[in-house]
């Protein structure tokens, strides 16, 4: 006998050398990055998401009770720590994202088009998630090629070198992506020059640099490949996913039919449906929606506080506001009811931008785990509302009114007039208004450096909140250096 | 001038005709053997007057024969412990000349338990073995751990039945077993290098004798039952307790339950269920050839659950052996087994059906007899499906309990499914003796099974979080296929007082598993009938499949030296290489050896009641890969999973690697060093056996957890050494008087378990089992037992809010806010925080020790046998509490010894459904202790001048009390059902009790 017969077959399985040598075996390598974009439940409930809003002084966590989901309701009371699950399951996912955009972008030999738009599509899409972690965590480890086992522990690298590994990657995407008119209606969702300059944008705004960042999001706004829905519910239907607004988005869907037998739990790779959605609807047992409604129950989570929804009173804002939630009195003058006492961390509000729609779920097999709705990441009114505080910080307030109040036409609202100051705060309203529970306020204070002033009553703590902790396992596993105060 | 001589050869106790004993005229070579009849004849030389009658089982006779012609003899069994032959790893030896750690476990121990499974004839048997039950359920699996818990995935021991390495040992019958050797030291398993880490158990089936046919029929039947049960709190208390603790949720008004009792789950749940079982043996042969056929059917219901389940197998065999040739024997050992087992959600504090019978809230009735209120109405309007018992009637549901807990009737009730395995285990041999002193064997075998799992799930609600109205239908149909060829050739020969033996041999075993498994759904309805993919819409059948080949190539020798059956040696080494490991890494070497010194062989040894002494020392390496599948140490490429939507309704597929590399990956190796100790004493009645082991496992094969920031899961990796050290004893004594015998035997195991390296790839902790609190509650550590309880540590109730104060502003506490009731936490890491960083080690699942005792009574025709086992020093942590579900119920006692003011109670907490500090703290760890009376069997054997007339050899009948009596502390439900998972051991999330069994049995053989 010899060797030969330890040779075994390993099923399933190909080579990391026999793969990233075609065409098609690039493809692949790029839609594995887009796949870890849907990866919001991959240990456990840790969706982004809800890292990012939950903290904000849009909602509370909700839930069952306050032992359910901890790391929700943690996040929520600003009782968060380094090992949160949730603020672990966002880095891992950005971090997830950055090691399948190296393969592609290291492996991948650039031979021709088509590979180099791979590249550029990878390039971008590990650019988005550098900017995810530095917007968040501030400094963090770099790695752009694959380490040795010997070469796990890494540094922390300074936020101002990301963001220049950032720009450098968007702004090299840029010159080879595809404008998204030039995407078949299949590949909508991919990563276009547009999605791109936005994000460039974006990351210049982050940084206050402001003439950079007006430059990149004013070519997507001439670029004349996005447009507002003339309707704004038209952002919260499955037919306007992916439309003329729509310039990042994540893609779910409710075809794959789950059940209780076979939905993928614990595996964020598998995940092709938004159950996130169903976590987020409101307590089923104590919601009952009007008649015709199709905003059906769910399992209790992320409330509207009634901070958020005086502002829309106040800014008699009533086109947003029927899109983004309504109050317990409006529910039941509608019909509906809600059959509860003492239900904790409700505060007389329902949530209904990324509500939990029968019509965005599958009938045909259990509703609860088949949400279809996408993930808007980038919306062109943000990017219209981005460039409008580029623009007011570069000194064109005209601009940034022209922006800011093609915004508000759309909502039925007056035009801004006002100048200086008041026109800052009337972006900040609009922001708030146009993008609530879209995952943008608590990072937009922070920036703002308005976190003690919105949040301080909530918990928020001036040098601490302004940076998530660097999770407890990579401190640990990684050797990292810590954030202040955590 | 010779003379002829002849006569019979009968067995003492059965007097039956004994064929192929051997025969010699002392101090010759003269000799012949009886037929089958037991008839001998041969011509004795005039001087020679002795003759020896020796047969193996038998005590040897020597007979001096004077001038008689002839000489009738009987033979006794062997009962002389100390010279009892043992199988060891491809071969036997005489157990007085053992070097290694060997304990035996014989037929009769076990022919008369209820045991379904062979694994639980070894729990108190013998030292150093600890049987773990999963679950009291029918046909649950059961862990054996021989010296300790050594890996960190699958540590269960090594099966080799007849020479055939098995997946496990679930097929086989106890009534189908002759002996079972426990292998446990590294010097004994070395034999089997790479997969002897975790030790070995040896199986031997029963073969037929030559000499007249024989027919064994056993028979049993039981009824099982659940003993005390742990109390819940009943709907008064449940209101009350939920209103003082502020749960959030509607609360139910305690008002409105004064006085009320309400449902009590668990004895609705639990049932009284039957147990039987028949096996039947036919065993006989002629001198050149003999053969055994049996079979066996056994079928148990569950307490919980009853027919839902049930478990039925049926067993069936054929061994046989011929001579054909002087110098060739051939034969077979063949089983086949079938088996049905129905299961019930269990081992989940989320959906199992005793979890959820232990959370339900007692104000919900089983079933609505008299309308639905309005809550269950609400939901039938709104279009859910409520089951329904087979007499029509809604179950209740709960007005209170949210999530996923559901009625745990309704979930037996919508439990369709089942596991259907069918297995062939068997091995065709060849022995030949080509030349004087040589023996060559070759060995083919198979272990195959084949497996479906189907089951369907029909609609139903209990809340909005568990609800189901797509009915869907979901098979699994598995297969596993072994071929193991063996060949090997044993030297045996003695030069004055050398005996020596030779072995040298080659192993190779071939694995292929295949799965195809189906899921679809919405069903066309709601029956069995159409719970197959035909009838379900093709665009929603989803189909699955793989495969995964191994393999495993082993070069292995012995050499075995006795000097004057004094002084004994033994040097073994296995050359082992497998597929699972990347090149390069393959192939390694597990040496060991042993000696032995039989002291009481020695002139100077005085003649004192101690008969017999040896002591002995073995030092060796094992292997273990039982953790690995095919590709582990690669970087490879999948597409599983890896797909996202396109724009237009269909999916692009994508790839990545699977896990990062790891091309340092080596076997698991496990090395130890045993002394030993026999004594015979009082002319062997009482037999002593102590052992010191300590077993270290090195490179222990965990998955590596590479910082987040690399960007995939690790692979796997030699993570750390993990040793388990202790002391075994065992005692044996017997004795007989005239009509009256007894036996008592007795064993004693310590067990010291401590993580003591971890490889710098992995954290300095890792991450076990989470429980329902979120909390992650065991984990693996330098220094610390493995998979330890971690948790906050309290010292005590706040009783006031003076007492508070001091305890913030002493030790310097902010950010943390108790009120009087609230249990002490400890600042374990002095920072002045209560943080998770503060949790710490507060128990852990691993006994001290563990012990077992037989006591065996017979006068005159009656038996009696009691045997208890225990374990000392584990701890269980009761982890069924959900504190995000604040109102589900939970046990009396948290009511009844709840804190209720200043100085009311320093040891339990006041009444709360969601504190992290409580329920993720040392107050849900309990001592586990308990010692177990395992049988308690009266049992008549008819007087032979009765079964004589009615023609049989032996009738037995008896009654049994099994695992009836327990005592323990822990509150629970049982302190001994364990867990599926290896890091979750100890962890109560809502077992399903071992019960108590009530039998009565019927042994006959004619």
């Amino acid at each position: 006998c010899s060797d030969d017969y330890l040779d075994k077959e390993i099923y399933g399985r190909k080579s990391t050398e026999e793969f990233y040598k075609t065409d098609q075996d690039a493809f692949r390598a790029t839609i594995a990055i887009y796949d870890i974009l849907q990866y919001h439940y991959n240990t456990g409930w840790s969706s982004n998401y809800l890292v990012k809003t939950l903290p904000s002084d849009e909602g509370t966590a909700g839930g069952g009770g306050s032992g359910d989901q901890p790391q929700y309701q943690n996040l929520d009371d600003f009782a968060y720590d380094s090992q949160n699950g949730g603020v672990l399951g966002t880095w891992r996912m950005a971090y997830f994202g950055i090691f399948r955009a190296n393969k592609v972008i290291n492996l991948v030999e650039p031979e021709n088009d088509f590979r180099k738009t791979l590249i550029a599509e990878a390039k971008a899409l590990r650019a988005y998630n550098y900017f995810e972690l530095v917007s968040m965590f501030g400094d963090v480890p770099m790695i752009l090629t694959e380490p040795d086992q010997s070469e796990y522990e890494q540094v922390r690298v300074a936020s101002s070198i990301v963001y220049d590994q950032i720009e450098k990657d968007l702004r090299e995407a840029i010159e080879l992506l595809p404008l998204k008119s030039e995407y078949g209606a299949a590949d909508q969702f991919r990563v276009s020059k547009g999605t791109a300059q936005a994000l460039l944008g974006k990351a210049y705004l982050y940084q206050q640099e402001w003439d950079s960042a007006a430059y990149f999001l004013d070519a997507v706004i001439t670029s004349n490949q996005y447009d507002l829905h003339d309707n704004y519910a038209d952002n919260w239907t499955e037919a306007g996913e992916l439309g003329k607004e729509s310039v990042f988005e994540v893609q779910f869907v409710s075809s794959v039919g789950y059940d209780w037998g076979n939905f993928p739990w614990d595996n964020g790779r598998l995940q092709e449906s938004n159950i996130h959605i169903q976590l987020m609807g409101s307590r089923g047992g104590f919601y009952e929606p009007a008649p015709g409604d199709s905003l059906i129950a769910g399992w209790g989570f992320l409330y509207p506080s009634e901070k958020i929804y005086n502002v829309f009173v106040n800014a008699g804002d009533s086109v947003r506001k029927v899109n983004t939630l309504m109050s317990e009195a409006e529910l039941v003058a509608a019909g509906g009811a809600w059959n509860g006492e003492n239900v904790w961390d409700y505060n007389g509000f329902i949530r209904r931008k990324y509500g939990t729609y029968s019509n965005q779920t599958n009938a045909d097999a259990v509703a609860e785990l088949n949400y279809a709705t996408n993930w808007r990441l980038i919306r062109y009114s943000d990017v219209l509302l981005m460039a409008a505080e580029a623009f007011y910080n570069a000194g064109d307030e005209g601009r940034a009114r022209t922006e800011l109040n093609k915004v508000r036409d759309r909502a039925d609202l007056d035009d801004v007039v006002a100048t200086g100051n008041d026109l800052f705060e009337a972006i900040v309203t609009e922001r708030q208004l146009e993008l609530a529970f879209e995952g943008f306020r608590f990072l937009d204070l922070i920036r703002w450096g308005r976190g003690s002033q919105e949040l301080g009553d909530l918990g928020f703590v001036e040098g601490k909140h302004n940076l998530f902790p660097i999770p407890f396992d990579d401190v640990v596993r990684g050797n990292l250096s810590q954030n202040d105060k955590w | 001038q010779d003379r002829q001589v002849s006569g019979k050869v009968l067995d003492t106790e059965t007097n039956t005709a004994l064929p192929g004993v051997s025969i010699i005229v002392k101090g010759t070579s003269t000799g012949t053997t009886t037929d089958i009849d037991g008839n001998y004849s041969l011509q004795v030389p005039e001087e020679n007057t002795t003759l020896i009658f020796s047969f193996i089982g038998y005590a040897t006779e020597e007979i001096n024969i004077q001038n008689r012609s002839v000489v009738d003899v009987s033979l006794t069994t062997d009962v002389t412990a100390l010279s009892e032959v043992v199988v060891i790893g491809y071969g036997e030896q005489q157990k007085s000349l053992l070097t290694g750690a060997i304990s035996s476990i014989e037929a009769e121990q076990i022919t008369n338990t209820s045991t379904l499974r062979v694994e639980q004839a070894l729990q108190g048997r013998t030292a150093g073995v600890n049987v773990l039950a999963n679950s009291g359920s029918p046909g649950s699996g059961l862990k054996v751990r021989i010296r300790g818990t050594g890996s960190n995935g699958d540590s269960g021991p090594l099966y080799i039945v007849d020479g055939i390495r098995t997946g496990g040992i679930e097929y086989l019958d106890p009534s189908e077993i002759a002996s079972i050797e426990v292998l446990k030291d590294a010097a004994s398993a070395a034999i089997y290098g790479a997969e002897g880490a975790n030790g070995v158990v040896l199986i031997s089936t029963k073969t037929g004798k030559a000499g007249k046919p024989q027919i064994n029929y056993n028979f049993q039947y039981g009824i099982q039952t659940v003993g005390d049960r742990m109390e819940m709190m009943n709907a008064q208390q449940y209101a009350e307790y939920l209103n003082e603790a502020g749960a959030s949720g509607t609360l139910p008004d305690p008002a409105d339950f004064q006085g009320v009792k309400g449902t009590d789950w668990l004895d609705e749940l639990f049932e009284s269920a039957p147990l039987q079982k028949h096996s039947l043996n036919l065993s006989g042969g002629s001198e050149n050839s003999t053969y055994l056929v049996g079979g066996s059917f056994y079928t148990q219901d569950g307490v919980a659950g009853g027919d839902k389940a049930q478990f039925d197998r049926y067993t069936a065999r054929l061994n046989s052996d011929h001579q054909v040739k002087d110098w060739l024997k051939v034969g077979n050992r063949l089983s086949y087994s079938h088996f049905k087992r129905s299961t019930i959600a269990e081992d989940d504090e989320f959906g199992s059906v005793v979890g959820n019978a232990i959370l339900m809230d007692p104000t919900t009735p089983v079933i609505y007899t008299d309308g639905l209120p309005a809550h269950a109405q609400a939901a039938l309007d709104a279009g859910e499906t409520l089951t329904k018992d087979d007499d029509g009637n809604y179950y209740g549901i709960s007005r209170y309990v949210q999530g996923e807990i559901g009625n745990p009737l309704a979930m037996i009730q919508n439990t369709r499914g089942e596991i259907v395995q069918d297995k062939i285990v068997g091995n065709i041999y060849a022995e030949l003796t080509p030349i004087k002193h040589i023996k060559f064997t070759s060995r083919f075998g198979i272990d195959a099974a084949f497996q479906l799992n189907h089951e369907w799930f029909p609609s139903y609600y209990f809340s909005n979080e568990r609800k189901n109205n797509t009915p869907t239908v979901r098979d699994n149909n598995e297969k596993w296929f072994t071929t193991q060829w063996e060949n090997f050739a044993t030297y045996t020969n003695s030069i004055a007082e050398h005996d020596f033996s030779i072995l040298l041999g080659t192993s190779a075993i071939n694995t292929v598993y295949n799965k195809l498994n189906g899921s679809g759904g919405p069903m066309f309805d709601e029956d069995d009938k159409f719970a197959y993919y035909d009838y379900i819409p093709d665009e929603s059948d989803r189909i699955g499949s793989t495969r995964e080949d191994k393999s495993l190539l082993s070069y292995f020798g012995r050499v075995s030296y006795t000097f004057s059956d004094k002084y004994l040696l033994n040097a073994t080494f296995r050359y082992d290489g497998s597929s699972l490991l990347p090149d390069g890494n393959r192939w390694d070497l597990f040496p060991s050896v042993s000696a032995g010194w039989v002291v009481s062989a020695e002139d100077f040894f005085p003649e004192a009641f101690i008969n017999f002494l040896k002591v002995r020392a073995s030092w060796g390496e094992n292997g273990n890969l039982r953790s690995l599948t095919p590709g582990q140490y690669a970087s490879i490429i999948t597409t599983q999973g890896i797909r996202y939507p396109t724009g237009t309704g269909g999916f692009y597929v994508g790839a990545e690697p699977d896990f990062l590399p790891n091309p340092d990956l080596v076997w698991e190796t496990s090395e130890q060093i045993d002394l030993g100790l026999d004594f015979g004493l009082l002319d062997d009645q009482l037999r002593v056996t102590v052992d010191y082991y300590n077993k270290t496992t090195k490179g222990l094969l965990t998955a590596s957890t590479p910082p987040h920031y690399i960007g995939n899961d690790g692979a796997t990796v030699n993570g750390g050494d993990v040793r388990n050290k202790g002391f075994e004893f065992e005692v044996a004594y017997s004795k007989s008087a005239g009509d009256f015998y007894y036996e008592i035997s007795a064993n004693m195991t310590t067990v010291d378990n401590e993580v003591v390296y971890l490889n710098p790839l992995v954290p300095d902790k890792i991450q076990g089992a989470g429980v329902g609190t979120g909390w992650t509650a065991s984990y693996f550590e330098e220094g610390l037992p493995i998979w330890y309880f971690r948790g906050y540590k309290t010292d005590g109730i706040f009783q006031n809010q003076e007492q508070i104060d001091n305890y913030i502003s002493q030790n310097g506490i902010t950010e943390y806010s108790p009120v009087p009731g609230d249990p002490v936490v400890m600042d374990i890491n002095n920072d002045g925080r209560i943080t998770p960083e503060d949790q710490t080690y507060i128990g852990d699942p691993h006994p001290d020790f563990l012990y077992g005792g037989r006591v065996n009574v017979g006068y005159k025709g009656f038996d009696l046998t009691v045997f208890l086992q225990g374990s000392k020093g584990n701890d269980i942590l009761m982890g069924f509490n959900r504190t995000d579900r604040g109102t589900v119920n939970k046990p009396e006692f948290f009511y009844k010894d709840r804190w209720t003011g200043e100085g009311s109670t320093n040891d339990w907490f006041a009444a709360d459904t969601d504190n992290p500090y409580v329920y993720n703290s040392d107050l849900m760890v309990f001592n586990g202790s308990y010692a177990r009376i395992k049988q308690l069997q009266l049992g008549y054997t008819l007087p032979e001048n009765l079964i004589n007339r009615l023609k049989f050899n032996s009738v037995r009948v008896y009654v049994s009390l099994e695992d009836y009596f327990t005592f323990t502390k822990y509150p629970g439900l049982d302190p001994e059902a364990g867990s599926n998972d290896d890091n979750s051991q100890g962890i109560d999330r809502g077992v399903y009790p071992i019960p108590k069994k009530f039998m009565t049995g019927l042994s006959l053989s004619f």
